[in-house]
């Protein structure tokens, strides 16, 4: 499936990831980009073929499953505690009551990822699932009701985080696949830019080492919650990956969607923490002021893969979703609702059609792609290849946000009120001198999300000069929106992996929600 | 002649029987089999089990294991851990509200005593 590393990339990343460069001494970080998913597809592999199995799982009616007591452990702290205790060679657990087509599941899920079931299972599925403790899968409340659970949340996903950390280090030239093929939001490669200090990753690897022995599961948790409609499905937890390790959470705040529905102060001190740490904490949070965000904010235009996700689960939050939030924990995803367990395609033909009919109508393609269920990524892609001219969801953020709260981008010396008035032609030093403006004048947030995209803009261009200026708009001059949305495409196009493929498949999805913390 | 037979009885046998079970179940000794529900494990005998639950028994025939771990679902912990009590010991305490629901959770275990048809109903005192 992944062709592997080639030596080219071996050599990229050597050469971005030369650490200790003071004199003599230089180590270098090989890494192999597709080392995980490579492991997890010969564990597939290898249960396939039932080689190395220790342990059989019966369930009802003497029913049998060889499994890898690494693999179970690795998925479940449930599992994890009782085969620590439980040395030997080759050991059974008996599941009196469990049917076989569950535990077919389950398996299936904690080797791939992911696994296909009939709704009329779900439910039975679930309950064991959560008996068993499977990440991903168990009930929130489940820790919720245990005394250590909020702590258990950060310590879930530390031994998942601990290769991925650096790898959002590295220059978005060379970053590897997973993290990067994440189009990440303009603020966040920006942020992760500018703020990222080498600094940073001891101080993480070392929080993620000692919380290695811990349990929980967040993120994988989150995985599913993304597959599910109730929430962002995976892209989610990748874009979200280098926000959360590196932007400070004043940086996308605009100071109203998500500042006001967090407790001030004292979770502020910790916010940076927590949402590093927890999946859970961070990417709720994370959907959710994507959620607020999108309807008045340029933000909106970050991501398509955002997007993406987000249309595939039409339905509407759920009402408890910010208390879930604010809870730090993900949203599980509620029985009634109905789980949408396959990521691809979601809409048909005709769905993707009215939505271009609308986008040639005026709408934009971010309003289209979401009205239609349509990945918006997918319908941009068509779109553009058909020559037609959308009306950006840009300017209706900048539009929908008259009192100049949508500025961070410093495009408009006025505060974007009116519509995006193109001040600025590219991404330049102007841009950035606009900026600067921006931070004196608003001196304040604005100014650094204007600072912060420059740079990202920057970042993102600097690889392949010149950049491309709206290819997909026939437009002249381009409004800025169009330059920013430019931007996030070509940063996109630098980050996707040679695979090519959008939506990330189960195995990056592991690695990816791994790399988040 | 000379084959007078002897006959040897240890009047404490049972109760030694009892404790001696009880303080290898305490000590962990010896335990061959996991139980596990609510996401906690308890080990005990499967002779224990087997002896007083044919749930136990048919189960453990059929999955010959060193040491198996059972996953008991819909099974309390602390109904788990009572049951086990009464097991080693013959006897246990449980609360008035969780009277029920324990009964039932040893039925569906088939625990002998609690479980029905009892052979003879285990009395039932009142205490605290």
């Amino acid at each position: 499936m992944y062709p592997g590393s080639t030596f080219d990339d071996i050599l990229r990343e050597a050469h971005w990831r030369k650490m200790g460069s003071s004199e003599g001494q230089q180590t270098f970080c090989l890494k192999w980009n597709h080392h995980k998913a490579n492991l997890v597809e010969i564990l597939e592999a290898l249960i396939k073929v039932e080689t190395y199995v220790d342990c059989t799982l019966v369930v009802d009616d003497q029913v049998t499953f060889k499994a890898h007591r690494v693999v179970l452990a690795a998925n479940s702290p449930y599992f994890q505690s009782i085969l620590a205790d439980v040395p030997m060679d080759h050991c059974s657990i008996l599941f009196p009551g469990v049917k076989d087509f569950e535990m077919r599941a389950l398996l299936e899920y904690m080797y791939t990822g992911e696994v296909n079931v009939t709704q009329a299972h779900i439910p039975r599925i679930m309950k064991v699932a959560e008996e068993l403790e499977v990440k991903g899968l168990f009930d929130m409340s489940e820790l919720r009701r245990r005394p250590g659970g909020s702590e258990r949340t950060p310590a879930a996903s530390p031994p998942r985080v601990v290769p991925a950390a650096p790898s959002s280090v590295s220059p978005p030239v060379s970053a590897p696949a997973p993290t990067c093929r994440w189009p990440p939001p303009p603020t966040a490669p920006v942020l992760s830019a500018a703020y990222e200090s080498p600094d940073m990753n001891p101080l993480k690897r070392k929080k993620l080492s000692s919380m290695l022995a811990t349990r929980d599961t967040p993120i994988l948790r989150n995985v599913l919650a993304q597959t599910s409609p109730v929430e962002s499905p995976q892209p989610m937890s990748l874009v979200c990956h280098p926000v959360n390790q590196h932007a400070p959470p004043r940086l996308h705040s605009n100071g109203s969607a998500h500042e006001s529905d967090r407790p001030p102060s004292p979770q502020r001190a910790f916010e940076y923490r927590p949402r590093r740490l927890s999946s859970r904490a961070t990417s709720p949070h994370y959907n959710r002021s994507d959620r607020s965000e999108d309807a008045h904010s340029p933000y909106t235009e970050r991501s398509f893969e955002e997007e993406n996700s987000r249309t595939f689960h039409s339905s509407p939050p759920p009402a408890s979703f910010q208390q879930d939030v604010r809870a730090g924990l993900a949203p599980y995803v509620p029985p009634q609702q109905k789980p949408e367990w396959k990521r691809y395609k979601q809409y048909t033909r005709s769905d993707i059609m009215s939505a271009i009919e609308c986008v040639r109508n005026g709408m934009s393609a971010l309003q289209a792609s979401r009205k239609y269920g349509v990945p918006s990524r997918t319908l941009y892609d068509k779109v553009k290849k058909l020559g037609i001219t959308t009306s950006r969801p840009m300017s209706r953020g900048v539009k929908r946000e008259p009192n100049g709260a949508a500025f961070p981008y410093g495009l408009s010396g006025t505060g974007g009120n009116e519509e995006g008035t193109p001040t600025t032609p590219l991404i330049d030093p102007s841009f950035l001198q606009q900026a600067l403006e921006g931070a004196t004048r608003d001196g304040g947030r604005e100014a650094l999300h204007a600072m912060a995209l420059a740079a990202a803009a920057h970042a993102a261009l600097a690889p392949r000069t010149p950049p491309r200026s709206a290819p997909q708009s026939p437009r002249t001059p381009p409004p800025d929106e169009d330059h920013v949305e430019d931007l996030s495409v070509s940063r996109r196009r630098d980050a996707d992996p040679p695979a090519g493929v959008i939506v990330p498949p189960r195995n990056f999805a592991l690695d990816c929600s791994s790399e988040r913390d | 002649m000379g084959d007078q037979q002897f006959f040897l009885k240890w009047n404490d046998f049972q109760t030694n029987m009892v404790t001696s079970f009880r303080h290898l179940r305490d000590e962990k000794s010896f335990t061959d089999v996991t139980l596990a529900c609510e996401g906690q494990t308890c080990k005990a005998h499967k002779m224990v089990l087997s002896a007083c639950s044919p749930y136990f028994k048919s189960l453990l025939e059929e999955n010959p294991s060193k040491h198996p771990i059972i996953i008991l679902k819909d099974v309390s912990y602390l109904h788990l851990q009572a049951i086990l009590e009464f097991m080693y010991a013959g006897e246990v305490n449980v609360s008035q509200e969780q009277l029920p629901t324990f009964l039932k959770t040893a039925a569906r275990l088939k625990v002998k005593g609690l479980a029905e048809p009892p052979p003879q109903m285990p009395s039932i005192k009142r205490e605290g």
